[in-house]
């Protein structure tokens, strides 16, 4: 089967994979720019993304805390994702 | 106020909103959205069967799973679900709720209530995909259920435990076959789930007041994905009606799992293959299409005392384009279901209804799940209706017939008359035994075809007000003895007697 790819699939597979490799990349979502001080203080709590390339990025929608996004893993600390947890809570009980 | 003051507790007392905690949860982003199937990128460890979360609120159930893709399909609305969204893995296989909760009401695969009645918290899950139970934790199917019409249980007896195939074109009785059975189950303690896949609302609607009617529902859960439900859904109904009757079979109980109809079902899973880009097979079904139903089916079986005790009979339907059999899911599954009836269009129309073929309709338990009263009549039934078969082309030469082979066509024609029954309708055991005595004896053989219904609705209007102790008797002890049979004579022949007159 693999001989029957396309040449465009094979490409796409091999970039795929180089990007992959070449850098463990990490997001980190916040409502407003967080300082170099909280930063390295999330680093620090987190010792898995220690040698991960750290990028900080910017969406309101999430109204405070953070979210951090690596590999395939994200994790949501934001208060927006605690009240839509919420709200599907009082929909079971309700 | 207090309302809400309920809710306000119930929300506390929940341990989700007091204890919160963060785990990392795998996402990925949506990268095509096609008819009811979504491929993502991202969720490198997601498992095969996880389910997954869009942002637009549905669920989806991972069913391929490349090195860059994964193929996932919504078990809700995709209409809402773009390119890019991001969606969410929750860690946990495909599970379906069950329990005492479910019974009496309507639910779709997913196990949510769908008949517009309250909404009931069920704590115990089970999942939709099951290895079935090894051989060393069954049992030989030997207990007898009912159904309720005289052809299937003289003829084509099914056994708790057994997979039997309803088949035949449209129209010819294939759910009202199912639905006699389940209506039969009313004082024998079985539970009864009906799965509809790919069924018209307004049938469903209408089996469910059929149901209700009868007062079935009590002991019945109606799982339901119709032709407008999405397609994720009509290929995991099967299992989920599957998953829900197992919780019963591990509590010791016996369970009946009817799934009109597993055609439909085939159509569902070919559609799903074919938007995967699975390679197509014959008729373009995928090359698992016979896994498909196997290991649906295989989940149906009786267990041993070790392991409960209970059973799961499984009738699955499967529907026939001009009664071609042997079309590629008909002889799948007959092959592997423990026998099949086959339901004919000609016999339907000709007015024998249920429109059973017994020629080439069997049961491969056969007698091992008939009561002793059953088995001492239907062995002379199938010898005479055998014979009636052999000689059913003479019929046409009637007057130039000895008078042996006329006696045999007449006894054939009035004991398949006898077979006749009416829908919805299902007899106790006395009943039918009853009646194919005295078809056997040789006492409908004076009475003229067109009367043998009259005959019969006599019969048995005498029997339940004369013979009353009699019918109990046959019903508790299940075999006939010689002063049963005695007792028998002299009603049917006081029948007869004032029938004549």
């Amino acid at each position: 089967m693999d001989k029957q790819d396309s040449i465009e699939e094979q490409l796409y597979q091999y970039l795929g994979r180089r990007i992959n490799r070449e850098e463990k990349n990490a997001t980190l979502i916040s409502a407003y720019k967080l300082s170099e001080e909280e930063i390295n203080k999330i680093k620090k709590s987190f010792p898995e993304i220690k040698n991960y390339k750290l990028s900080n990025i910017i969406q309101t929608e999430i109204i405070s805390g953070f979210m951090l996004k690596f590999g395939s893993y994200i994790m949501d600390f934001s208060l927006a994702g605690r009240l839509k947890n919420l709200h599907k809570l009082f929909y079971e009980i309700a | 106020m207090k309302l809400l003051d309920q809710y306000l507790q119930a929300i506390d007392k929940d341990e989700r909103f007091s204890k919160f905690r963060v785990k990392a949860e795998q996402y990925g982003t949506v990268k095509e959205v096609k008819d009811g199937v979504t491929l993502l990128s991202g969720l490198q460890q997601v498992a095969f069967g996880e389910l997954v979360e869009f942002t637009s609120g549905s669920y989806g159930y991972v069913i391929d799973l490349s090195e860059d893709r994964v193929g996932v399909i919504v078990l809700g609305d995709y209409l809402k679900i773009s390119a890019g969204d991001e969606v969410k893995a929750l860690g946990y296989t495909l599970a379906v709720p069950v329990g005492e909760a479910l019974l009496g009401r309507v639910v779709n695969p997913l196990g949510e209530f769908v008949d517009g009645k309250e909404s009931i918290k069920v704590d115990k899950f089970y999942p939709v995909e099951k290895i079935a139970p090894s051989v060393v934790k069954r049992k030989p199917v030997n207990v007898p259920l009912h159904t309720g019409i005289k052809a299937v249980d003289a003829l084509i007896p099914i056994g708790r435990g057994q997979r039997e195939l309803i088949v035949g074109d449209r129209g010819t009785g294939k759910t009202t076959i199912a639905l006699d059975t389940i209506i039969s189950q009313k004082k024998e303690g079985v539970i009864c789930i009906y799965c509809a896949v790919g069924q018209k609302n307004s049938k469903i609607a209408q089996v469910i007041e059929l149901l209700r009617k009868n007062e079935a529902l009590d002991y019945t859960i109606v799982v339901n994905a119709s032709a407008t439900d999405p397609v994720s859904q009509q290929y995991l109904a099967p299992y989920s009606a599957c998953a829900i009757g197992e919780y019963f079979m591990d509590k010791g109980k016996d369970v009946l799992v009817v799934y009109d109809d597993l055609t439909k079902h085939a159509w569902a899973y070919r559609q799903i293959s074919l938007i995967l880009r699975r390679p197509a097979g014959r008729e373009a079904y995928p090359g698992d299409i016979f896994y498909l139903h196997s290991r649906l089916l295989e989940r149906a079986c009786r267990l041993n005392e070790d392991a409960g005790g209970g059973s799961l009979t499984a009738l699955p339907i499967v529907e026939t384009l001009e009664g071609d059999i042997s079309s590629y899911i008909p002889t799948n599954i007959i092959s592997i279901t423990d026998g099949q009836m086959f339901l004919e269009t000609d016999l339907f129309n000709a007015g024998i209804r249920p429109a059973l073929n017994v020629g080439i309709s069997v049961s491969r338990v056969g007698g091992n799940a008939q009561t002793k009263a059953m088995k001492q009549v239907a062995g002379r039934l199938k010898l005479d209706l055998a014979q009636y078969r052999e000689m059913a082309a003479f019929s046409q030469f009637e007057s130039e017939l000895d008078q042996e082979t006329k006696k045999f066509l007449n006894r054939g024609a009035k004991l398949t008359h006898v077979l006749i029954q009416a829908k919805n309708l299902p007899y106790s055991l006395a009943e039918e035994v009853m009646l194919i005595w005295a078809g056997g004896k040789g006492y409908l053989d004076d009475i003229p075809i067109r009367d043998i219904n009259q005959y019969e609705t006599r019969l048995m209007s005498n029997f339940k007000s004369k013979g009353k102790q009699l019918l109990e008797k046959i019903n508790k002890m299940r075999s006939l003895s010689e002063e049963d049979e005695k007792a028998l004579e002299k009603i049917v022949t006081a029948t007869l007697t004032y029938f004549k007159n």
